[in-house]
Order: C-alpha cells, then sequence, then structure tokens
C-alpha cells in the first residue's frame, strides 16, 4: 500500500507538490505584485521569478541568474541559503530544493514558458537548472 | 501582573524575535502535503492518523525550540502547560491567539483558536468532509508534552473548515511520566 518507501518515488513527489504551489503562486503574485502584466521574454520572466517571486516566497532576492554558456536552452539560477534544505540533517537534505524546484517549473509552465527545472547542489550552492523547449527558445529569438 | 500576561506578553515578544517564513507559502505548502497523503493513502482516516503522527515528529524537536527561545521553566500544574501552549506556543510559532476553555474535569481542556494560517485559500469538498486538516496541530501538541513526560490524546473537535466559528483542539491528559535513569553501575 505503501508507495512512499522509494526515495526516487519521494523527491519526484516533492517536485510535484511545488509544481501546484507554483500554478497558483504566480496567480497571486501577478495580481498583487505586477498589475497583472503578462512577460513576454525568457530573461524578463526569469528576472521576474528571481527577485519578485523569490522575494514574496523566501523574503529575498535568489542570488544569480546566468545563461549556461554550453547549452542555448539552459539557465541556472543560484540561491546560497535554500529554506527547504535548512533544518534536515541527513544526506538528503540537498535533494528537498526539488520542492522549490517544483514552484519554478510550475510559475514557468502557467506562464506558457514550458520547461523542466531540477534542483543540483555545487560548490555548496543551490542551483536550479531551467531547461526550456526549443519552441520557447525560437519564440523568443523571433 | 497575573501569570496570564506575562505569558502573552511572553508569547508577543518572542513571536517578534522568530524568523518568520511566508505564511503563504507556509498554507500552500501543507496543502501540497495533505494533497499528496490523500493521493497515497485514498483513505481519509488513515489520512487523518498519518498527519497526527508526522505532528507527533514535528512536537518532539518543536518542544526544544520552545524552551530555548522562551526560556520558560517548568510548570506546576496542568493549568500553566496549558497556558503556556495557548498564550506562548501558537503565538510565536503561528501568530495566532488562542484561548483555553476547561473540560468536563481538571484533566481536560481546550484550545480554541481562529486565523488558523495553515488553513488559508482552503476549502474542504464534499467527499473530504471527514478530513481533520488541521490534525497536524494534535500531533505538535501530543509530541511536545511526551517530551515533557505527560502522555496526552488530542482530538481536533472543531474546525473553521467545517462551517465552526473557531477551532478546538481538545487535550485530555491521561498520565505523568516518571523519569527513568538507567542504572549506569549496579
Amino acid at each position: 500500500m505503501h508507495t512512499l518507501f522509494c526515495t526516487k518515488y519521494v523527491f519526484n513527489s516533492l517536485s510535484e507538490a511545488g509544481y501546484g504551489v507554483g500554478l497558483r503562486a504566480i496567480e497571486l503574485l501577478s495580481f498583487r505584485e505586477k498589475g497583472c502584466r503578462k512577460e513576454r521574454s525568457i530573461i524578463q520572466m526569469l528576472n521576474f521569478v528571481r527577485t519578485t517571486v523569490w522575494k514574496s516566497l523566501f523574503g529575498r532576492p535568489a542570488d544569480d541568474l546566468q545563461i549556461s554558456n554550453a547549452k542555448k536552452n539552459e539557465y541556472y539560477i543560484y540561491d546560497n541559503d535554500p529554506v527547504t534544505c535548512k533544518y534536515i540533517s541527513n544526506s538528503n537534505a540537498a535533494r528537498c530544493a526539488a520542492y522549490t524546484a517544483g514552484i519554478i517549473n510550475g510559475i514557468l509552465d502557467a506562464a506558457e514558458f514550458t520547461c523542466t527545472v531540477s534542483s543540483i547542489l555545487n560548490n555548496n550552492r543551490m542551483v536550479f537548472v531551467i531547461a526550456f523547449t526549443s519552441k520557447v527558445i525560437a519564440r523568443d529569438s523571433s | 501582573m497575573s501569570l496570564h500576561t506575562k505569558m502573552a506578553r511572553l508569547g508577543d515578544s518572542t513571536f517578534s524575535t522568530m524568523e518568520k517564513v511566508n505564511s503563504e507559502l507556509l498554507a500552500m505548502t501543507y496543502g501540497a502535503l495533505v494533497t499528496t497523503l490523500i493521493k497515497d493513502f485514498q483513505d481519509v482516516k488513515v489520512v487523518n492518523t498519518e498527519l497526527e503522527k508526522m505532528g507527533y515528529n514535528i512536537g518532539v524537536r518543536l518542544i526544544d525550540e520552545f524552551l530555548a527561545k522562551t526560556g520558560v521553566t517548568q510548570c506546576r500544574n496542568l493549568k500553566e502547560t496549558a497556558h503556556s501552549i495557548a498564550k506562548i506556543g501558537f503565538k510565536m510559532f503561528l501568530g495566532i491567539n488562542a484561548e483555553v476553555t476547561w473540560g468536563a474535569d481538571a484533566r481536560q481542556f481546550s484550545i480554541e483558536f481562529k486565523g488558523n494560517p495553515l488553513i488559508e485559500f482552503v476549502e474542504l469538498p464534499e467527499k473530504f468532509k471527514n478530513l481533520d486538516y488541521s490534525n497536524l496541530l494534535c500531533g505538535v501538541i501530543r509530541g511536545a508534552l511526551h517530551m515533557v513526560q505527560m502522555v496526552v490524546t488530542t482530538e481536533l473537535r472543531k474546525s473553521e473548515l467545517k462551517g465552526d466559528p473557531v477551532s478546538e483542539i481538545y487535550v485530555t491528559l491521561k498520565q505523568h511520566l516518571a523519569e527513568k535513569f538507567k542504572g549506569e553501575d549496579d
């Protein structure tokens, strides 16, 4: 009955849970913070996520936003101290950022910037890797 | 100054020094948690028990935080314990004011509160009308009191989600535990 004991399932569940929160968060934040304006370009949308969303959810803006050198559809958001990993003592702490990755995914998908988001710990900083689909990239460059 | 006013003041001052998180993020995270539990277990009764178990695990750790941040010393009787939970605990962790009312005998009391941040944005659909959404809080109280040698049972009697004007957690003291020390030499 309990399907919870497989760790991969746990972190996928976290991501899915975050996805639902992201869908609702963008509705709330667009209304409250932006006066219902729609972002048109990837960079504007990611800046919205990095500043407004992060500030409202976590109390401070995210630390950095970068575009990948190698892959043109990948962007990185850095967070030095993700709140979801704060009080967890075992080795799976970093993987709990899957929840925040899910939130970002929900927000971007709802804003029609379809993508996949994953979280990786790199040099003690949490990196959220956002890979947009080719349709979004093509739309953005036109 | 009466003890209750002192407790209320302590609750307020501790609340102002606590590190805060966005209450909407908390509400939505809790909602996502309950939704995932329902998806996994399907049965509302099982979900209620799981929420209470999770709350118990939170409570056994939260009591350390409570004692460290407030510096309250041992409560002399159940009345003080009840008021500590309602005036200090609820205020510092949830930011809401709670009231204590006494039950049928001196071992039972209920904590009534309004404005629970966990139920923000939530509506219970008809098929989940038996879901005790805030059951986590019942578990927290049970876990925290267990760590200070009191075995209690808790019950979510009224809930604002089910249409009641206030939410109510009913606490019954079952027994006090004696501290056991492992014999070192003999």
